[in-house]
């Protein structure tokens, strides 16, 4: 199952890479960038682990969890068009970004895996997703899928992080009754967090595409 | 808690949440759908209305039109005729007429003609009998004898368009020209139409040209764009690099319009 979340990954950003031809819109072109970060944080986390033969990776992710939610912040910012539903993304994502700095520096530090970051900014990121799918019902224009890219965008941002802030509260109930963690959990935990970066990453894929084929010409 | 017992809770919680979430997706597509159905029938209902709306305009513009026409040639008209035979009758008891009352019979003649042309261009019934092409030619010479203007018209032998869409069409090219006339004040005015997928009419001016916002406003040019929706066509205006303007209609041609 790794396999296929890193494949996912690899296919997101080949195609992201259609969003260099022109026409595609200068934002998208951030998406580029985006996935090739997810790339080297992801090959990185593996080569810590598999190379380095360290116990952990978890400082890079409490790191480059605060650069993919605010990414995610981001792109639903520019997507969404009332004003008011903008400000909430904006107070959410300095919520998060608080959060975090708040987490790393006085509560989780930066040695263990900062659960609480992860579960408070994927319940922002979902809360926000709600947000634009009740912007798209009440849009007065017709609005077709097969040219919607932000739709299938926010989609993944919405599985991924209402999945992964799921499991990761799940597993925070878990660890407080001090449940011993087996394999057979961590099997678990993981396969759902893979099905949920596969489900972003086929997702941004399949929007990209639109993007690309949807472009002027 | 039992290790099994967990792994359980984890996998049927997260099934389920999934579940929900790709549910909760489908619910917000079908919701969408139904409403983009609304939204097109709400659209096609509003753009048929609209329709209905400018059809009875140029209906009632027309009986208008028709009105005026006929109280020309028969109020205007009569009264200009009487007073050009009263004006002979004068002129036969003169032995040595004077140039005033010449100039005076011939000018109240051309007035006579103009009401007539006028009165003929006016009139709807008038037009029915005629063809697009045989009404801008004479619209053309009137304009062309009574103007310091001259127009040129270059046309295809026939036009594939109904009489009433051939009636439509007069009057967005009759308001072109008035428009260019009244406004760019130019020495030529192009009136070419070509026929092949598209009815291309374009009226090309070497006037002084026309402030782009004036396009969006007056009645005469919304007339032309109202006008011109109804045919189902497209109205354009565009300046023109050294000097004058441009109006291009294009029209869509049916198959099962061969009436002219």
């Amino acid at each position: 199952m790794p396999l296929f979340y890193l494949v996912a990954e690899w296919i997101a950003f080949i195609t992201s890479l259609l969003l260099f031809f022109k026409n595609t819109g200068k934002f998208y072109k951030w998406f580029i960038l985006y996935c090739a970060t997810v790339l080297v944080v992801e090959h990185s986390g593996r080569w810590i682990i598999l190379s380095l033969h360290l116990t952990s990776n978890h400082v890079l992710y409490n790191f480059a969890i605060l650069f993919f939610v605010s990414f995610y912040f981001f792109s639903l910012h520019h997507f969404l068009y009332s004003a008011r539903n903008r400000r909430i993304v904006i107070i959410c994502a300095i919520v998060f970004v608080s959060f975090w700095l708040i987490n790393i520096i006085f509560i989780q530090g930066y040695n263990r895996f900062d659960s609480y970051s992860f579960i408070i900014g994927y319940t922002l990121l979902a809360i926000c997703c709600v947000l634009y799918y009740i912007e798209m019902m009440k849009k007065n224009s017709i609005i077709l899928f097969n040219k919607e890219p932000a739709f299938f965008i926010v989609s993944g941002y919405f599985i991924y992080s209402f999945l992964l802030a799921l499991i990761l509260t799940l597993h925070e109930y878990f660890a407080y009754f001090d449940t011993p963690v087996t394999i057979v959990y961590r099997k678990a935990f993981n396969t759902i967090t893979d099905i949920s970066n596969v489900a972003l990453y086929l997702l941004l894929s399949i929007a990209f595409i639109i993007k690309w084929t949807s472009r002027k010409l | 808690m039992d290790q099994q017992k967990v792994v359980k809770i984890v996998f049927e919680v997260s099934l389920i949440a999934a579940l929900l979430l790709v549910l909760f997706i489908v619910i917000i597509v079908y919701f969408r759908y139904k409403r983009n159905d609304d939204l097109r029938e709400k659209k096609s209902m509003k753009v048929e209305f609209e329709k209905q709306l400018l059809q009875s305009q140029i209906e009632v513009q027309e009986a208008t039109f028709s009105t005026l026409a006929q109280e020309l040639h028969d109020n205007v008209g009569q009264l200009l005729s009487s007073a050009k035979m009263l004006l002979g009758i004068t002129q036969r008891k003169i032995d040595v007429i004077p140039d005033t009352l010449i100039i005076a019979d011939e000018t109240l003649g051309k007035a006579i003609n103009e009401i007539r042309s006028l009165s003929k261009s006016l009139n709807k019934e008038w037009l029915e009998q005629f063809n697009f092409i045989e009404n801008l030619t004479y619209e053309v010479n009137r304009i062309n004898a009574a103007n310091n203007l001259q127009l040129h018209f270059s046309h295809p032998d026939i036009l594939l368009l109904k009489s009433g869409e051939q009636i439509i069409l007069f009057r967005i090219v009759q308001e072109a020209i008035q428009n260019a006339i009244k406004h760019a004040h130019p020495k030529n005015i192009y009136i070419n139409i070509t026929s092949d997928d598209l009815l291309t009419v374009s009226i090309i001016n070497d006037g002084v040209g026309f402030n782009h916002l004036s396009t969006t406003d007056g009645m005469g040019i919304l007339n032309m764009n109202h006008r011109t929706q109804l045919l189902g066509g497209s109205i354009e205006w565009k300046m023109l690099h050294k000097e004058g303007a441009m109006v291009v209609i294009k029209l869509p041609l049916k198959n099962d319009t061969h009436e002219s």
